[in-house]
């Protein structure tokens, strides 16, 4: 059993996250409640193991609670700076527009929300999360992190979609992307052309990935190159 | 030697010129995504893992190999030159790491840690060779009952006895049992927890949790704290070729860490902590020079601990290849992965496709050669990685965690999953509970239901026979044990010693 550290007054925090495991233990048990019965024989039920883990987090739940009344845990948290609000503002911001930019249609269809929310697809929507973390960590640079986050959204959704074969465009994550889809397939097919001529034979696959490597690389560059001038 | 025919044909599948580049692409990418400050060896193959997708299993399982060892790599070149930890066990190479870099040896504690992690690595990989197929041989006679005595022991000391306190553990291995059973029940066809949301009918994947919980909630946790200001990236002042006194400090310590962390990563209990730290203190009882430990940084106090980790990362790999049971967070990220390719660890993969098991094993042994090779001369580039700014490094890491969620799914459902997860990581950071147990019991809990009620139908409905079976009896009292015997210990001393009145 947890014993009290920080004297006997009830620390109302880690009271709080006991009672939260309690209401998560009853949450639990009505679920198990909506199991029903097995259509066929089985020697363990399909809620017997459930019910021992509602009632295991049901008991930890009891012990945190007193515990937290007893003065509550030692926390590692205790020897770290002090609660940023604004720091979590903004990273709850970033993945809030993030979730909602990706998938509005679909929360919109699920819970019949009643906004009319642009899915600017996965490109636009990780580069808005992207400028909103470097703000949360300090960051005073909305145009470099805005650049910069592009680039990599931009990287991540050509490697994802162009070589890995998974389509998670959306939005305008085609529109963006044409340009560069056609230069590689280009660069690709002459590669291919020229390696064949000479007997060789490459992967499609490799020259992809070294085309993607290759623009985003320069990309990066050219950044870089822009930090510098601006400094100037 | 049996062993050395399976061994051969494994360096045979490994050497293949393709699975030679995997392994290369692997060790590569696991140090330059594990020297990033907070990620460890779990994240990195979590992050890294969509990669694999496309490439046949015996080249992903290469490839996992690769970024496994890599990321330990990294992950000591952080904490020598930035004294930020990624995980708990590299606390202690930081500690003693961190101090000799500042005293301008940063390039004799680097080689240290890069040449014992090598050493190490080699050591618990030929114990890992060694010991697979006995253990193989013993699991046979496992029936799931046993399966299950020996799974119960696991979760007692992955949460109850390895971290700071048996209650909180066990409640994050609780919610990692119930996050493991939503989704239909196997036996029955039943869906449990699902709440009527029809996604949840294929389950929490185990990576969403694990990127969820370490790459969110760790991001989350970090923006919402204000810092003092992060120490510099020390630069490398001397060679990277160590003296021949540093030499001749460091030889003894490679071996006695490895001696002391391959066993006990072996152990069902698993865990890199424990060997770190016996290391640690044992070298600092045994060093010559124990007055530069805590002041200018001991190499000793470097190379103990960073072979320690080392080869108890290779012993974890026992367990988890010769009976599928994961002991660590990395190693259940591992077993998930393996699982996405309908590989299943244990007796019966090693009977049925050897030459999985023996080409990730024989790709251990070149990625650790080739860590070697290409760890110490490209340090430059390491260093660069640790220079990126935190803000553009905590945006990029949730860049990727978003687009290996979202991207391999297509599901709005897993993003809203990845950020929920990543609020119950912040939640648990913030009060102190390990995240560990989550993960393994997610993913240990529906294989430990299993057994229970497999165990159960052979029995007739008979409970006694986790007991009565010699094999099971003997894992339950043992953990059984393992969770009373550091109370009835304070309960003794209390009654020895009185303790002082409350004034």
């Amino acid at each position: 059993v947890e014993r009290a550290r920080r004297g006997l007054a009830p620390a109302w925090q880690d009271t709080a996250f006991g009672l939260g495991v309690l209401a998560l233990a009853s949450v639990q048990a009505w679920q198990v409640l909506q199991i029903p019965a097995a259509p066929i024989y089985a020697a363990v039920g399909p809620s017997v193991v459930p019910w021992i883990v509602v009632a295991m987090t049901a008991a930890l739940g009891l012990a945190l609670t007193l515990s937290g009344l007893r003065g509550g845990w030692e926390h590692e948290d205790d020897s770290v700076g002090a609660f940023d609000a604004r720091g979590a503002a903004w990273l709850g911001l970033g993945l809030l527009l993030n979730l909602v930019l990706i998938a509005g249609a679909d929360l919109q269809q699920r819970f019949g929300i009643p906004l009319v929310i642009p899915e600017l697809g996965f490109i636009i929507a990780s580069t808005l999360m992207f400028v909103c973390v470097a703000r949360a960590f300090g960051s005073a640079q909305p145009i470099r992190d805005a650049a910069v986050g592009f680039v990599l959204a931009f990287t991540a959704y050509f490697g994802f979609d162009q070589i890995l074969g998974f389509r998670i465009g959306a939005g305008y994550d085609a529109q963006i992307t044409g340009p560069a889809v056609a230069l590689i397939d280009g660069l690709a097919a002459g590669a291919t052309a020229a390696a064949g001529a000479v007997g060789l034979r490459l992967a499609p696959d490799l020259v992809r990935a070294l085309a993607v490597g290759g623009i985003s690389a320069g990309m990066f560059t050219l950044i870089a190159l822009a930090g510098r001038l601006g400094r100037r | 030697m049996e062993t050395l025919g399976y061994l051969g044909q494994g360096f045979a599948v490994a050497l293949q010129p393709q699975n030679l580049a995997w392994a290369f692409a692997g060790v590569t990418l696991g140090t330059a995504i594990g020297v990033l400050p907070g990620l460890g060896p779990a994240l990195t193959i979590a992050l890294l893992l969509p990669l694999t997708f496309k490439v046949e299993p015996t080249a992903a399982l290469i490839l996992f190999a690769g970024i496994y060892y890599g990321a330990m790599y990294g992950g000591s070149t952080t904490s020598i030159l930035l004294n930020t930890p990624g995980e708990s066990a590299t606390i202690v190479t930081a500690l003693e790491g961190n101090r000799m870099a500042k005293s301008g040896r940063a390039g004799a504690a680097l080689a240290t840690a890069a040449i014992g992690s090598f050493v190490a690595g080699t050591v618990g990989t030929i114990g890992l060779t060694l010991l697979t197929v006995p253990v193989v041989e013993f699991a046979l006679r496992f029936g799931p009952a046993d399966y299950f005595a020996l799974m119960v022991l696991c979760f007692v000391t992955v949460s109850a006895v390895l971290g700071k306190s048996a209650v909180r553990g066990l409640t994050c291995l609780a919610f990692g049992l119930f996050l493991g059973m939503i989704g239909i029940d196997n036996q029955t066809g039943q869906a449990r927890f699902t709440f009527g949301v029809l996604e949840l009918l294929d389950g929490v994947g185990v990576l969403i949790a694990a990127v969820g919980l370490f790459a969110v909630g760790e991001t989350l946790y970090l923006a919402a704290h204000k810092r003092p200001p992060e120490g510099d990236v020390l630069t490398i002042r001397d060679s990277i070729w160590m003296s021949r006194e540093d030499w001749a400090r460091s030889w003894k310590p490679w071996l006695r860490g490895s001696a002391v962390g391959f066993p006990i990563g072996a152990m069902p209990a698993g865990g890199a902590e424990i060997p770190t730290f016996l290391s640690y203190w044992m070298e600092k009882r045994l060093s010559k020079k124990p007055e530069e430990f805590g002041t200018t940084g001991a190499i000793e106090g470097v190379a103990g601990p960073e072979a320690a980790n080392n080869a108890s990362a290779a012993g974890v790999l026992v367990p988890m290849l010769a009976l599928g049971l994961p002991t660590s967070a990395t190693a259940a990220i591992m077993l998930s992965a393996f699982q996405s390719y309908n590989i299943n660890p244990g007796p019966q993969l090693m009977m049925q496709q050897p030459q999985v098991v023996w080409g990730l094993i024989a790709s251990l042994y070149i990625g650790n050669l080739m860590l070697l090779v290409l760890n110490l001369p490209l340090i430059g580039l390491w260093v660069k990685i640790l220079r990126i700014p935190t803000p553009l490094l905590y945006g990029g890491i949730l860049i990727f965690a978003t687009v290996g969620t979202y991207g391999i799914s297509r599901s709005p459902m897993d993003l809203v999953i990845l950020y929920a997860m990543g609020a119950v990581g912040f939640l648990l950071r913030k009060f102190d509970f390990p995240t560990a147990p989550v993960i393994i019991g997610m993913i240990l809990g529906p294989m430990a239901e299993q057994n229970f009620r497999q165990a159960l139908t052979i029995s007739n409905g008979d409970y006694t026979t986790f007991v009565t079976r010699p094999i099971a009896g003997t894992l339950m009292a043992l953990a059984v044990l393992l969770v009373l015997a550091p109370q009835l210990w304070m309960l003794w001393r209390r009654n020895r010693e009185p303790a002082p009145a409350r004034g």
